[in-house]
């Protein structure tokens, strides 16, 4: 699991007291009090296409390096649509490899739900902090999705979101590949007012020996209204779904 | 003559209702009870390129020899529940397993159309009943 | 042709919807059996005795409160007086004409009606739900459509048949006789492209309202749509380029949000069945929370539609959304999987539609 030595408790309690004003949309105070407010537009620190494990390499089982070096194949090939559909057909980059989303996002806090609102192509992705299970007739719940079912809860200062049920058409990255038993653990934290950190650890029996730790800080930006932004747009006017 | 199919998940369409509880049923119907010839029944089996469960309907692709040139289809297939109920689950479907598939055609003519059944190599079997009740096989 | 139902369709299809009303009725027989067609599925949408009360019972002025002294058909309807001296008389001769159909509208009305719209059953909210904010300029919240659903308005909100000009009645009878031929044309829904601002709202996938003080920002499960109204737009960095949910302005008139919606990237469909609007054409959207005791709290979205391309006059068409906290935890939406796969066409069954 992740470390934590490096936690700026210090930080805390200046945040507690100073994120609820840190952002306009927050006015009309619907976000769960108590808890330390992530709400607000962020964009990673350090732009980059690979999940970098924190102890170096990825830990790939066989068959995980059989898939991985398939996938950098077929990316030297230009065949992006056998091993990347999210290159392809702009389908949602899953979890975790939005976390990479080199364009804005929001946060919202709300109804016991996290909202991760990209600005790449409209992109959702949720975490559950508490909304019961509702009707679900035509058995949606039993099929994977790109994003997964993402169970969150607080430990202290930290959101801590647990997903599985994931889609085997998504990648860890731009290429590292899993299977349906991926389980992506998150922690967000505050570790300054304007500076949020996710550490995400990565399971797959199939694919990784042991579970490995990746870090991605954000940035907080300003407030904005995101344009709209239609991937599958640029896809047909030959552009790539990420733009330059 | 029965062209129309009133059919929740086949709403390829407009359809975006799909993947939504019951109220999808119509949205859906109202533009895809028309897509299908449900008096036809045709055949076919290949390579199952990828199998595509929710919105805006469950599909799979199949690729198939088509006088000797390889060519892709799209089947639009019944709700994941309808699947789940005759044992079969999303990591059944193996991309590059060989399956055979009986649907009912495109009325655009266009390849692929509504599944009927489907049969995997590891012998598990489906059986559209949507589609039965709809008027077809 | 035969049409094959379910059971449970069946049983949906038994109610009657907002648009079915046909243009000859009175607008007091209008009145009566809409009051008697929405009960009972509203009790459905959301049971008694939390269900909101019929959208436009007693008429409510688009948008605003209901006329407390209404005494007969809304303005620029043609209908008979009410409670008159000659209402005995009018009962015995039977239901009065309605108004004269133009050849625009009568083409309108003499196409297939559009598929059946119900609502899924969904459960009560508990009696500890968490409700919406009593400020009534705080729309914030999950809300979802708790109407029958309309997979076509052909007619206004108080039943009378849509203005159709001739051109614009042709539109939409070229797309119902597509659906017949069994080669429905394509659209932006079909293309997983953001089916524009009315579209967006009108069938059973919930959405969630974000609020600042100079814009309110919409996110939706379906098509993981995005919608932002803006409140100070001579602040906001509108975007170059047109969106396809258009550009949207809103100021408060009381405690009714309304919203002027136009300047679209392309023309529109309104539904499913592919009512339109021209790029040029607008949409004035009057948008209230509505909070009364003891019922769970809706929003009432009353829509005038403006476009001289396709309709003679502004006419209205008024939507609700129960509040639904529950549904704040979306269902995945990936129509690109499917939409994007370069190998298989997108638009299987679809065909392009002809231009004008």
């Amino acid at each position: 699991m992740g470390t934590r030595s490096n936690r700026p408790r210090t930080a805390l309690r200046t945040l507690l007291s100073g994120v609820a004003l840190a952002i306009g949309i927050t006015g009309f105070g619907v976000a769960q009090a108590a808890v330390p407010n992530l709400e607000g537009v962020w964009q990673i620190a350090t732009p980059t296409s690979q999940m970098k494990p924190v102890a170096g390499q990825v830990p790939f089982t066989p068959d995980g390096r059989k898939a991985y070096d398939a996938n950098r194949k077929l990316q030297a090939q230009g065949k992006f649509d056998d091993y990347d559909i999210t290159l392809s057909r702009c389908s949602n980059p899953g979890v975790p490899r939005l976390a990479l989303t080199p364009l804005r996002f929001k946060i919202w806090q709300r109804q016991n739900v996290v909202t991760f609102d990209y600005e790449w192509n409209r992109a959702l992705r949720q975490i559950n902090l508490g909304v019961p299970p509702q009707p679900d007739f035509l058995g949606l719940g039993l099929v994977p999705t790109m994003t997964g079912k993402s169970n969150g809860h607080w430990e202290g200062d930290t959101l801590v979101s647990v997903m599985d049920g994931a889609s085997d058409r998504t990648l860890i990255d731009d290429l590292v590949p899993h299977d349906y038993d991926l389980k992506v653990t998150e922690r967000y934290r505050l570790i300054a007012p304007d500076t949020l950190e996710d550490r995400i650890t990565i399971e797959d029996p199939g694919m990784f020996t042991t579970a490995w730790d990746a870090v991605v800080i954000y940035k907080r930006q300003p407030d904005v209204i995101f344009a709209e932004d239609v991937c599958l747009d640029r896809i047909d006017a030959k552009q790539p779904a990420f733009p330059k | 003559m029965n062209r129309l199919k009133m059919r929740w998940l086949a709403g390829l369409v407009a359809g975006a209702a799909l993947g939504v509880g019951l109220g999808a049923a119509p949205a859906v119907a109202h533009h895809s009870f028309a897509a299908y010839d449900m008096n036809q029944t045709l055949s076919a089996e290949g390579t199952l390129k990828e199998f595509r469960w929710g919105a805006p309907h469950s599909s799979l692709v199949l690729i198939y020899l088509d006088k000797g040139a390889e060519k892709q289809m799209s089947i639009i297939s019944g709700s994941p529940l309808l699947f789940s109920k005759q044992g079969l689950s999303p990591r059944d479907f193996k991309r590059g397993d060989k399956i055979k598939v009986t649907y009912h055609p495109n009325t655009s003519g266009q390849p692929g159309g509504a599944l009927a059944t489907l049969k995997l190599p590891n012998g598990k079997a489906f059986s559209d009943t949507e589609a039965a009740r709809a008027g077809g096989n | 042709m035969k049409r094959q139902h379910s059971n449970w369709e069946h049983a949906r299809m038994r109610n009657t919807t907002l648009t079915s009303f046909g243009p000859t009725r009175t607008l007091l027989g209008i009145a009566a059996t809409m009051v008697m067609a929405i009960g009972p599925q509203l009790t459905v949408a959301q049971p008694a005795p939390q269900g909101p009360p019929p959208p436009g019972a007693g008429f409510p002025a688009p948008g605003g409160q209901p006329p407390a002294d209404f005494q007969g058909p809304p303005p620029g309807i043609q209908g008979p007086p009410r409670g008159g001296p000659g209402d005995g008389v009018l009962a015995q001769l039977g239901p009065p004409p309605g108004p004269v159909l133009t050849p625009a509208q009568k083409l309108v009305a003499a196409l297939p009606p559009p598929a059946p719209g119900g609502m899924p059953p969904r459960p009560p909210l508990p009696a500890d739900a968490a409700m919406p904010s009593a400020d009534r300029h705080d729309l914030q919240g999950t809300w979802i459509h708790n109407l029958p659903l309309a997979f076509r308005s052909q007619n206004d909100m108080y039943g009378a048949a849509a203005p159709y000009t001739m051109a614009g009645a042709k539109v939409i009878a070229r797309r119902v006789q597509s659906l017949k031929d069994g080669k429905p044309f394509t659209n932006a829904s079909a293309l997983c492209r953001p089916p524009g601002p009315q579209w967006q709202f009108d069938l059973n996938f919930p959405f969630q309202i974000m609020q600042a003080k100079d814009r309110l920002e919409f996110i939706f499960e379906e098509y993981h749509g995005r919608w932002t109204i803006l409140l100070d737009p001579a602040k906001a960095a509108i975007p170059a380029r047109k969106s396809y949910m258009g550009t949207s302005v809103g100021h408060w008139d009381g405690n009714t949000l309304v919203v002027e919606t136009g300047d679209f990237r392309q023309a529109i469909w309104m539904d499913v069945d592919g009512t339109p609007l021209s790029a040029n054409g607008k949409l004035i959207q009057r948008i209230r929370k509505v909070a009364n005791a003891g019922q769970v709290p809706f929003l009432e979205v009353v829509t005038t539609i403006v476009d001289p391309a396709n309709y003679t006059a502004p006419w209205s068409i008024v939507r609700t959304y129960g509040w639904n906290p529950y549904l704040a935890l979306f269902t995945e939406y990936n129509c690109e999987e499917q939409i994007g796969d370069p190998g298989v066409k997108a638009d299987a069954g679809l065909v392009a539609e002809p231009k004008d």
